[in-house]
């Protein structure tokens, strides 16, 4: 299996690091494996909103469907350019709030409505219809949801910092679709995770992380549908390379023809 | 009939007594094979409609898809060396083939078969003859990692082996005609050239296509090795597919199309009327190199990743590449047995039906292909009904036909006429009785690869299972004195040459 590349709270903030190959076992964290999620039900967890309301989780995917991330509001590494960078792919999609709705949940429990609230104000989104920040209403429905997804964070006494790693999970109608991990989402990917979530066709794609295909028949954009891939050609090149050979083989057996039949230039005229 | 002048009949290859030997012998070695294998693919096949019919519970889901991939890709690679090895027989009397080529061929294909028992029977690789990407490579525990490796490898030696085999066939046509000659596209345009025998056409063009689908096969077997070596971590399943059919779909097809040419070259000599080349027979199967190499799309019409045009493509050209050359060929044979004073024996009698056969299957295979009703089909036993249709009471027959010719040829034993007619009518009856259940499975939409089904929901499916072990066991019975028949006349000619 490809190790898959993680962000960690720890160090630099976008520090890429090998989860299932950390180092200390106590502070080390486990990536979530998308092939393990797919389907699986996510609870439905109460909410305590940043704009000081309370509801369900399933209020939000009801309407469409839903861009799962966690964060703490304390964190000194992933969590704030994290959301950064998310705040841009979103704004170069387009669409929350319409198509889809990014919803933003703290895992620690010491963080409060205000706390979120804070957090959203810090990239401008506090307005934003579009994105929801949130803190579980209690630390039941936090384990139960963060369960669910096979959220792993480990609080680290050392540093005073949860290690986890930074992820996006895609929710339709409260089952798992698709998870990003790792510091940035390609707004490319990003429309492809969002057309996988509206039940829309999407060409196969490797495991996050995970090293893609060399040859495809074809790639695929959400917008832009099909295209041929160098793949294609590999289709092609059996018929090419069988007539070319069949081509050669009768080419050469005539030109060796002609010299097994041809005179030799220096043999002596027959006498007679 | 083409009205190009004739310049020459096609003259005999002059041999030596030692080389006539040799080949005599070669062929005779390819018997045994034959009639080892025949009966016991023939008898896992047994298992497979045993267990779904619950006569043999004791199957385990496990066990019984490997005994699918061995089944299906042993039967296949059967009748590919076979039919190659009576092309070879056939075909010394125009061209002069190297020893050597057919005896890699022949050890290698040994090696592989025996590569391919290990890995299905005791391995249990059991991820079908058509090893779909990904689960190929993806046991999950059924199987063990060494059993998809000796697989993997034992596809890559017969296709090295059979590459050889069929460049040194295509290489000793070269040698006696140009590219042009050999397609007879003289006949076509109606310009003057030598005599082609339309068996040289048909295997010229049989064995072009057969590379492409060997290429094909290497291209595929490469993106594997590229994964399991981790060079990559993932395959485009789309891309493996359609390699995998452009490889399958041809090798099966060429199989029937080598069977049909010697049914050009060998049926004559009991009709008593030649079988020439001609415009309408060049051109059919011209169109046949043509249509052949892409017709595959029909197996992937389920894929609705594939573009839709490729999907109409695959129609159409379905249908291209069956029509002329059955018609040609049906219409050919018929023509030949009119009004002639054929002379019936085990071998024209096999060639007769044979051709009638793969004509019933063919219209099998068509309708499959067509999309409308692939939709409702594709997944039902009306698949293997179509392809056991065109290969027991089709191909089969035309080339156990040429396998008695050899033999009793090579023998100088007369045939017993009466073991001989009862062997034939005991294959064909039990071989129709046992494809028309596959047939009424798939009217009643049960579906394929399934070991068993729940006999609560899909009973018919079981009931059909055991009545098709009834005729398959009469299929078996005629097949064993076709053995006979046979294995006797090949032991004389043994040790005759």
């Amino acid at each position: 299996m490809a190790i898959v590349a993680t962000a960690t709270a720890i160090g630099s903030p976008i520090a890429a690091a090998s989860a299932r190959e950390a180092v200390t076992p106590d502070s080390s964290f486990k990536t979530p494996d998308e092939a393990d999620l797919i389907g699986r039900e996510v609870p439905d967890v109460r909410l305590r909103f940043a704009d000081g309301g309370e509801g369900r989780l399933s209020e939000l995917w009801a309407q469409r469907p839903v861009f799962l991330t966690f964060v703490f509001t304390r964190c000194a590494g992933i969590c704030s350019p994290y959301l950064g960078l998310l705040r841009d792919t979103v704004d170069q999609v387009g669409g929350a709030g319409d198509r889809y709705q990014m919803v933003v949940v703290s895992f620690d429990s010491r963080d409060r409505p205000e706390d979120m609230l804070g957090l959203a104000r810090h990239h401008g989104l506090e307005n934003d219809p579009g994105w929801t920040f949130a803190a579980p209403a209690d630390e039941e429905s936090l384990k139960a949801l963060c369960g669910s997804l096979d959220f792993d964070f480990r609080w680290d006494d050392r540093r005073q910092q949860f290690n986890h790693p930074a992820i996006t999970a895609v929710l339709r109608g409260g089952k798992f679709v698709r998870l990003s991990v790792g510091g940035e989402i390609a707004p490319g990917r990003f429309k492809e995770m969002l057309a996988d979530a509206r039940g829309e066709f999407v060409a196969m794609y490797p495991e996050p992380g995970a090293k893609g295909a060399l040859f495809r028949c074809f790639d695929y954009d959400p917008e832009r549908g099909f295209s041929p891939n160098w793949g294609m050609l590999l289709l092609v090149l059996p018929a090419v390379a069988a007539v070319s050979f069949a081509s050669v083989m009768f080419l050469t057996a005539r030109i060796l023809g002609w010299f097994a039949r041809k005179p030799r230039a220096d043999a002596r005229p027959s006498e007679s | 009939m083409s009205d190009a002048p004739v310049l020459e009949a096609p003259p005999a290859i002059e041999m030596t007594a030692g080389e006539e030997r040799s080949a005599n012998r070669l062929t005779l070695l390819w018997v045994i094979p034959l009639v080892i294998l025949f009966p016991t693919f023939i008898l896992l096949g047994m298992t497979l409609r045993a267990r779904q019919s619950e006569l043999l519970p004791i199957v385990s889901a496990e066990r019984f898809y490997s005994i699918v991939t061995m089944h299906g890709l042993g039967m296949v690679g059967l009748w590919f060396v076979a039919v190659m090895a009576c092309v070879c027989d056939v075909i010394r009397k125009y061209v002069r083939l190297r020893m050597w080529a057919n005896w890699v061929a022949f050890l290698g294909t040994v090696t592989g078969v025996t590569m391919l028992l290990a890995s299905t029977m005791i391995g249990e690789y059991g991820a079908g003859w058509y090893f779909l990407y990904p689960l190929s490579i993806t046991p999950a525990g059924v199987w063990p990692d060494w059993s998809t490796y000796v697989f993997l490898l034992a596809n890559g030696v017969l296709g090295v082996v059979w590459t050889i085999w069929s460049a040194d066939v295509l290489w000793g046509i070269a040698q006696r005609y140009t590219l042009k000659e050999a397609l007879g596209w003289h006949y076509v345009t109606g310009k003057p050239g030598p005599e082609v025998p339309p068996f040289i056409t048909i295997v010229t063009v049989s064995l072009i296509a057969n590379l492409t689908g060997l290429v094909s096969a290497v291209i595929m077997l490469a993106l594997y090795a590229l994964e399991l070596t981790g060079i990559t971590d993932v395959s485009d399943a789309l891309l493996m597919k359609n390699l995998l059919f452009l490889f399958g779909h041809l090798l099966v097809n060429i199989i029937m199309y080598l069977a049909a040419g010697l049914v050009y070259d060998v049926y004559p000599l009991y009709a008593g009327r030649p079988w020439k080349n001609s415009r309408w027979t060049a051109g059919a199967w011209n169109l046949v190199l043509v249509f052949i190499i892409i017709a595959y799309f029909h197996h992937l019409y389920m894929d609705f990743a594939q573009y839709d045009t490729v999907q109409l493509i695959g129609q159409v050209t379905s249908y291209a590449v069956a029509i002329p050359s059955a018609v040609v060929s049906i219409y050919g044979t018929l023509a030949l047995t009119w009004r002639s004073r054929v002379r019936w024996t085990m071998t024209s009698i096999m060639m007769y039906l044979g051709m009638m056969g793969w004509c019933v299957g063919g219209i099998g295979a068509l309708i499959d292909s067509t999309i409308a009703f692939n939709t409702k089909f594709h997944n039902t036993l009306w698949v293997p009904a179509h392809f056991h249709t065109y290969f027991l009471v089709g191909a089969v027959l035309m080339i156990l036909g040429t396998v008695f010719h050899a033999c009793e040829h090579l023998s100088g034993i007369p045939e017993n006429p009466k073991r001989s007619r009862l062997a034939i009518w005991l294959i064909v009856a039990g071989g129709y009785g046992f494809v028309l259940m596959f047939y009424l499975g798939g009217a009643f939409s049960i579906p394929r690869r399934y070991a068993f089904y729940q006999h609560e929901v899909i009973s018919s499916g079981t009931y059909l299972a055991g009545t098709a072990l009834v005729f398959i066991t009469v299929v078996l019975a005629g097949v064993f004195l076709y053995i006979w028949e046979t294995g006797i006349r090949c032991l004389v000619a043994l040790k005759k040459v």
